[in-house]
Order: C-alpha cells, then structure tokens, then sequence
C-alpha cells in the first residue's frame, strides 16, 4: 500500500486557517490502511480542529467526507457538491490523490493533511515499512525478494557495504541491513553462489529519474 | 612537475616489493598549504597516499583538486572516489581529468552515508556501486571507451583499487565480495584497519584458499591508536570496526602520556605480522591528522624506502 | 473551553465512559454530583470500544473532562480491551496537548468500582485539587 502520516496538527492548523468553511475529504483505500486518512481519522482530526479554533475563537464550519479512494474520478466525483458548498478542501489521501481531487476542482484550493512517504507493507500490527521504490524494472528473483534499491540505503546492486553490522545498517541501526537479508533468503534457497555474478549498474530511464512516467493501456480506451 | 607514465605504487607491487601508503584528508576550506604541509611530512616514507574523498560525507576541498596539490609536492597521490556524490557522468569525467592532471592510482568506494557528515540533508546519489564502478575503470582502461561506449581520444589507465573489510558482517560472505570486487577488477585492496589479528588472519586464509591473492595486491590497514578514549570510542561507534577487549585493556592498562607509545607498539606489532603474513603485499597505514607518527612508525617497522630497497614482499 | 461562563448554579460538565465489567450501573441512580461537577455517565459494553472520536465529541458538546473507567490490566473480559483503551487515551492526550487544548482533560482508570464510596473517591482524585490535578491544571489553564 501507499503509506503516509498525518502531518503535524499546528501545520494543519496553519494551512487551513485562512478558510470559513473547510471540508475533510478521507480515503478509504491505502491511507485507511494505515490508520492516517480513512473515516476514523478524518472525524478525530475534524474534532480536533474545531476544538482547536474554538479555543482560538475563530469561526470555522468544517464538513466531514470520505470516498473510496481520491485516484479515480468515479468515486471522486462523488465529492462533488460537498466541494462545492465549501471553501477549501483538506485530502487526507497520499499525495496522488490530492492531486487527482486538484486536478478535478480546479476553483478550489485542495489542501494535503498527510505526508505520503512510501510504497510499503504492514509488516506487523502497527508497523509500516518501505518495500518498493518504484523503479519500472523489478529485479527482485535476483535477490531473494528483498528490494536492494528501496532497502538499501546506499542502493547497492553488489553489496553488502562495510557498514553492516549485526544484520543491522550502519545509517540507522533501527534498519535490517538489506544486503544481509537477501544473502539469508539466498542461502535458504540454496542460491547464494548466484551473487558472485556482477550486477551491472541499473538504467535509471525506467525510474522516475526520467521523467514522470505515463502507462497507457490502448486496449483499455474504447 | 606533473609526472607523465604509469603509476609508480603499480610498479613497486609488480616488482614484488612491500609497499607503505598512507592517508591525508583533504582541508575543510580552501587552503591549499595546509595539505601541502601535511603531503611534506609524508614524503620520503611512503609510496603513495591516499586522498579521501569527502570522508564520513563532511564537505572538503575535493580530492582530485587535492591530489594534484599533492603531486606537486613529488608525492604520488591515491585518489579516492565514492559514488555517493556523483553519478556515473560526472566520475567518468572526472576520471578523464584526474589522468591528465598526472593522477595516476583510483580507489572506489561506495562511500559513508550523508547522514553521517555536514550535509545530511542532501540527495545521496549512488548511482552506481564501488564495484560497478571499478568495472567501468578496468573497461575503460582495456577497452578504450567509457561506459557508453564511446571511443575515447586518451583512455585513462589507471591503476584501480578497492577496500575490503575482513570485520565486517556478514563474515563468510566477505570473500566472495572480495572475490567479486578482484573480478571487477581490482588491482589492489586496501583493508580497514586491523585490530583482531586473529580474524585478519583467518580472512587471508580463505582469500588464499580461493585463489586472490595470486590476483591481486592486498595491503593490510594499521592505525596507530592515541588513547584509551580512541580506542573505545572506535569500537564502539564505527561501524566495521572489530577491536578485541585486549587491546582496550592494553591502552587502558598505561598511564595517559604513555597511550599513544602504547598505540604505536601495538601498531607495530600487528605491522611484524603483515610483514610475516603470506599474501600481503603492504600496509596502508590511517592516521589522519596523526601524519607525524606515520614517519615514525614506517621507521620503527624497518620500511623506510631505503631500508625496503633490497626486500622482496611475501 | 465550555460556551457558558461559570454562573452561580451552573456545574461543569464531565462525561464518564465507562465498561459495564468496571462499574455497575446502578451505582449512578444514587450519585450526587461531585462539588461543582456535573458527571454524565454513558456505559460501554466493552473499554475497547473507546474510541478517540466518542472523547472528542465529548469535548465538543461542552465536557470540560472526560474520565474513563476500564477493568484493570490484565483483568479485561476481552482480553486486550482495557490495553487498547488505554492506548488510545494516550493517543488523545497527546493530540490535545498538540493544539493546546490540554490533555490533562482525560483520564483513564483501571478499577473496578464497586460501590459509591469508591466511585466518589475516584472523582475526588480526578477533579480535585491535588497537584497535576484537573482542577489544578484548569486553574493553570485560566478557565
């Protein structure tokens, strides 16, 4: 899933003040997933919010929304009247989905209540981790399913580095040493020998280094 | 001045001579007499020096800018490259203009994390590995064209090198990395430095068991510990670095004004090993901002340039 | 901040969630109110069912505190109820901190109740004026 956090409340505050009449949109896709924009979230930080400018004695009349999911006009169109009898709209979905309810309400100022920061998975209750970074070439048979772009902090594709220690990385020791776990997983496999083969280096076109990308599935389009 | 011909470090290994390098850190500022100063106290002890290269990723004078200051000291410079800064552009380009600025030996790394130096806000780069990198050096030097295959006017020939870390985890897997990096192309391998002979040695029994070090120079690292405070602070806060309780206790065990003689007898003493140790070519002695006691150590192990004239390495 | 000034006559209003394991009932039909607070009970058939929106909503309608009353550990019917009740209180409290509102408003307690003596007790410790106390904290506060 998209993982993202909600940002800090005094930013939220800040960006949304100079609105009378705010609507929360929530999502109920990946944010919900990990607990920072679904329709829970979206109804605590309305309650804040008002809590919030009433101690401040500002006059703010917030509405209360959440769709499916905010990459799709299907649902987002849904939002549609909401949007319109408001005077900005705060989107707590990551970061694409702001963008798709801008790109739909373009007479409105659409507000991001999170912070969209990774590609990720739950791997246990409560605990999110980066897994994916997206790079258009999925390499990930040659190293035992362990990502070594997005889980290595140096990104190497013929590690480790000296700086593994423990199992653990030298940049945050809080971190599995990526390299580490992709020789565990190989030697489980019986394949470790593989990793004495030189990866060359990576052609970073199929990355968002070139360029924002685009897919379009012709067969799709009627 | 600037020396034309192959690299004179390269010479020496081929001849089977044990060679002594050593390291310099390049100034934070543009100050060149200052490492003009540090290079002088060097000469006449050393074959080569290393040039860092924004070590621990603190923002110094660049290390190719550096090297060449050196150079005009008559020293012969080792220049160091991570790929955290650069992407494969800019350090084939560089490259390019180190050789015809008379820079004649290349180390790879990968580099310590940004988030450990000046600038930990900035974007690593890491577009490619140490090892993708020694690759490119060696292509670029048998094939005479870069990495997009372009045929170069003048290929750098240089001679390339890599490190290796026999204390890092995980530690059966560290031979195969070195293995990888010989096959790369690595010329020669400089190790961290060696504390826990014991381990050293072990590692150097598997780099022989496979076969490296008929491939490849290998010159075993040495740090002269100051005190008891280094020697801790080392073992615990470095990340690779594996030093045995016995040697803490040994810096712990003198008093205060005597750590430093305690530091430089252990030195020594993993030094007499090396010079014993079947496979090693040299040593690559790291005191950074410790230059003087570089001197003294080449000195006391007996490898000053005219004293290794006649010896042969193992 | 409730919209009411304090008048002569006016209480202030607390709402109390509490687990039916905690608290029987029928210990609300005979409370006074607590000096000058107005306790409003509302029964939850499980502490896990405390949710950060029913606190705030609480909040919102005017309830200048909010007390919660779950088992103690390791004692909750539900096993983790009265855990993740607890760690949502946190959770507020915090949050509430965040826009200056003052978490010090909620407070979770992890005993079972069983008569009136006891419950009063409780309120006296929440609401009174010891130190870090609520009251002590709403004086603080200005209010």
């Amino acid at each position: 899933m998209i993982v993202a956090e909600q940002k800090p409340l005094a930013e939220i505050i800040e960006m949304v003040s100079p609105y009378g009449k705010l609507l929360i949109l929530g999502c109920g896709t990946c944010v919900k997933t990990c607990f920072a924009g679904g329709e829970e979230e979206v109804a605590i930080l309305a309650s804040l919010l008002r809590l919030a400018f009433k101690k401040k004695g500002i006059d703010i009349e917030i509405s209360e929304l959440t769709i499916e999911r905010q990459c799709e006009n299907e649902f987002i169109q849904e939002a549609s009247l909401a949007v319109s009898r408001n005077d900005a709209v705060l989107s707590l979905a990551c970061g694409a989905g702001v963008q798709d309810v801008a790109r739909r309400f373009t007479g409105k100022p659409v507000l991001p209540g999170l912070n969209t920061t990774f590609v990720g998975v739950m791997e246990s209750r409560g605990l999110f981790t980066e897994e994916c970074l997206c790079c258009g070439d999925c390499r990930l048979g040659l190293t035992g399913g362990v990502c070594v772009l997005a889980r290595c902090a140096k990104k190497l594709s013929n590690g480790p580095c000296g700086g593994s220690r423990n199992g653990k990385c030298e940049v945050n020791p809080d971190s599995d040493c990526a390299w580490q776990l992709v020789i565990d997983r190989m030697k489980n496999l019986g394949t470790l020998d593989k990793l004495r083969e030189y990866t060359p280096p990576r052609d970073w076109r199929s990355s968002n280094s070139g360029g924002p990308r685009k897919i379009l599935r012709e067969d799709m389009v009627i | 001045m600037i020396p034309q011909g192959a690299s004179k470090l390269e010479k020496k290994l081929e001849s089977g001579k044990f060679a002594v390098t050593a390291e310099l850190g390049p100034p934070r500022g543009a100050d060149k007499d200052a490492i003009i100063t540090r290079a002088s106290l060097l000469k006449g002890c050393v074959d080569a020096v290393n040039v860092t290269d924004n070590q621990t990723a603190i923002v110094r004078m660049s290390s190719i800018a550096a090297c060449v200051h050196i150079l005009k000291t008559g020293l012969e410079p080792v220049m160091q490259m991570t790929t955290r800064d650069r992407n494969r552009i800019a350090l084939q380009s560089d490259l390019l203009g180190a050789y015809s600025l008379g820079i004649r030996n290349i180390l790879c790394l990968s580099g310590d994390h940004q988030v450990f130096g000046s600038q930990p806000d900035a974007l690593g780069v890491f577009d490619i590995d140490s090892i993708q990198f020694v690759r490119s050096v060696r292509d670029m030097k048998e094939t005479g064209r870069d990495m997009s295959g372009y045929e170069l006017a003048i290929a750098p020939d240089m001679f390339v090198g890599a490190a290796a870390n026999p204390f890092a985890d995980p530690f059966e897997y560290r031979i195969i990395r070195l293995a990888k990096k010989i096959e790369a192309g690595a010329r020669f391998i400089q190790t961290q430095c060696i504390f826990n002979t014991e381990r050293f040695r072990e590692w150097m029994r598997l780099a022989r068991e496979e076969g490296l070090t008929e491939k490849v120079f290998i010159l075993g690292g040495i740090t002269p510990l100051k005190s008891a405070g280094m020697a801790r602070y080392m073992a615990a806060k470095v990340a690779g670095m594996d030093i045995p309780e016995h040697i803490i206790r040994r810096m712990e065990g003198v008093p205060r004004v005597k750590a430093a003689d305690e530091g430089m007898k252990i030195a020594l003493e993993t030094i007499n090993e090396l010079l014993e140790c079947p496979g090693i070519s040299g040593i690559h002695i790291m005191a950074i901002e410790n230059e003087q006691a570089v001197g003294r150590l080449v000195e006391a192990a007996g490898l000053m340039p005219d004293a290794r004239a006649g010896q042969e390495g193992n | 901040m409730p919209d009411n000034e304090a008048k002569p006559g006016y209480a202030r209003a607390v709402t109390l969630f509490y687990c039916i394991n905690a608290v029987k009932s029928s210990i609300f039909a005979k409370l006074e109110d607590v000096g000058e607070f107005e306790i409003n009970p509302v029964k939850i058939p499980c502490s896990s069912m405390i949710k950060e929106t029913f606190i705030l909503k609480a909040l919102e309608a005017g309830a200048e505190a909010v007390l919660i009353i779950t088992c103690p550990e390791d004692s909750c019917q539900f096993i983790d109820g009265n855990r993740r009740a607890n760690k949502r209180v946190e959770r507020v409290r915090q949050m509430l901190d965040e826009i200056g509102y003052g978490g010090w408003r909620v407070s979770i307690h992890n005993s079972r109740i069983e008569n009136e003596d006891e419950i009063c007790l409780l309120f006296r410790q929440a609401l009174g004026k010891g130190e870090n106390s609520f009251t002590a904290e709403s004086l603080l506060a200005g209010e």
